[in-house]
């Protein structure tokens, strides 16, 4: 079980996955979300996968609205 | 490549500097959730989209919703998004918080080289450009914030980040995988900000149509219990 929350900043929507999510696919859960958050802004949009240790932020994946 | 200056674990958050944006308000408000200091926020037509706590033993990033700010969202922030790492941060916690937060601090005067402008400007790692004194905190929201000074233009940087290993640990350093904790970032491919629609539509666009994934209290403007392990395309 894992829960899932959403902060709106500035700079996008926060997604941060808690719990067991070694059993949830979550690149395929961003993929999905990114589609739909594009669908209801209207605007194209992508998600980055923020790593920890490196403080540093994967590479974007883009998804057109 | 440009120094950077660790402060000592004794230094506190000091108020940050006032940024005079364009189109932006800044304004002041009584903090409604007596986080010890006062709301910094961005304030445009009588909506204030965003705000921050600043005082002298918490400075952090509340959304307007987590202050009990009603905000529809409707103005753009001319916001800059740093969404490389920087070798030049330089993280510290802050004593005695109990909550993971840090500040950065950096040198003036190096690496700030050319002037940016317009809302989708690029700031690989240009973290050296922050004000002598200027100090940037951040909680666990992941969300860096830098006061930088461009010439005579003051702008404000987010840098969607996590702080190290002693303040958010992570289970690999290689691959950014938690154990316990995820993290991604949904914003709009061209102006690397945050896609808004309408907070009725959160559930619609958030939950999948299962009947075990459940919206929760909790944190966050959004918040549901995942039961299924796949999400409906």
């Amino acid at each position: 079980m894992s829960e899932v929350a959403f902060v709106g900043e500035d700079v996008g929507w926060h997604v941060v996955f808690e719990g067991s999510i070694e059993d949830v696919d979550a690149d395929a859960l961003i993929a999905t979300l990114t589609a739909r958050v594009g669908m209801a802004s209207g605007e194209s949009c992508e998600s980055i996968q923020i790593i920890s240790a490196k403080v540093q932020v994967g590479a974007p994946t883009r998804s057109v609205a | 490549m440009a120094a950077v200056r660790e402060i000592g674990s004794s230094a506190r958050v000091s108020k940050p500097v006032v940024l005079a944006e364009e189109a932006v308000e800044r304004t002041r408000i009584p903090c409604p959730k007596d986080h010890d200091g006062e709301v910094l926020g961005d304030q445009h037509a009588g909506e204030l989209r965003s705000a921050r706590v600043v005082g002298n033993s918490e400075s952090c990033i509340r959304s307007p919703k987590a202050l009990g700010i009603p905000s529809t969202r409707t103005v753009r922030r001319s916001a800059l998004t740093v969404t490389r790492a920087s070798p030049m941060l330089a993280t510290q916690p802050i004593e005695g918080h109990s909550t993971p937060q840090a500040i950065v601090r950096a040198r003036s005067g190096s690496g700030c080289s050319r002037p940016l402008a317009g809302t989708s400007a690029y700031c690989p790692v240009r973290m050296g450009c922050v004000e002598p004194g200027g100090e940037s905190a951040f909680g666990s929201s992941g969300i860096v914030m830098l006061d930088c000074n461009f010439g005579a233009r003051h702008v404000s940087l987010r840098k969607a980040t996590r702080v190290r290993r002693e303040i958010r640990p992570a289970k690999s350093a290689h691959t950014g995988k938690s154990d316990r904790v995820r993290e991604y970032l949904i914003r709009t491919s061209e102006t690397h900000e945050w896609p808004g629609f309408h907070r009725d539509q959160q559930a619609q666009v958030f939950m999948p149509p299962e009947p075990d994934c459940t919206e929760i209290d909790g944190s966050g403007d959004f918040r549901m219990r995942l039961a299924c392990r796949r999400w409906p395309s």
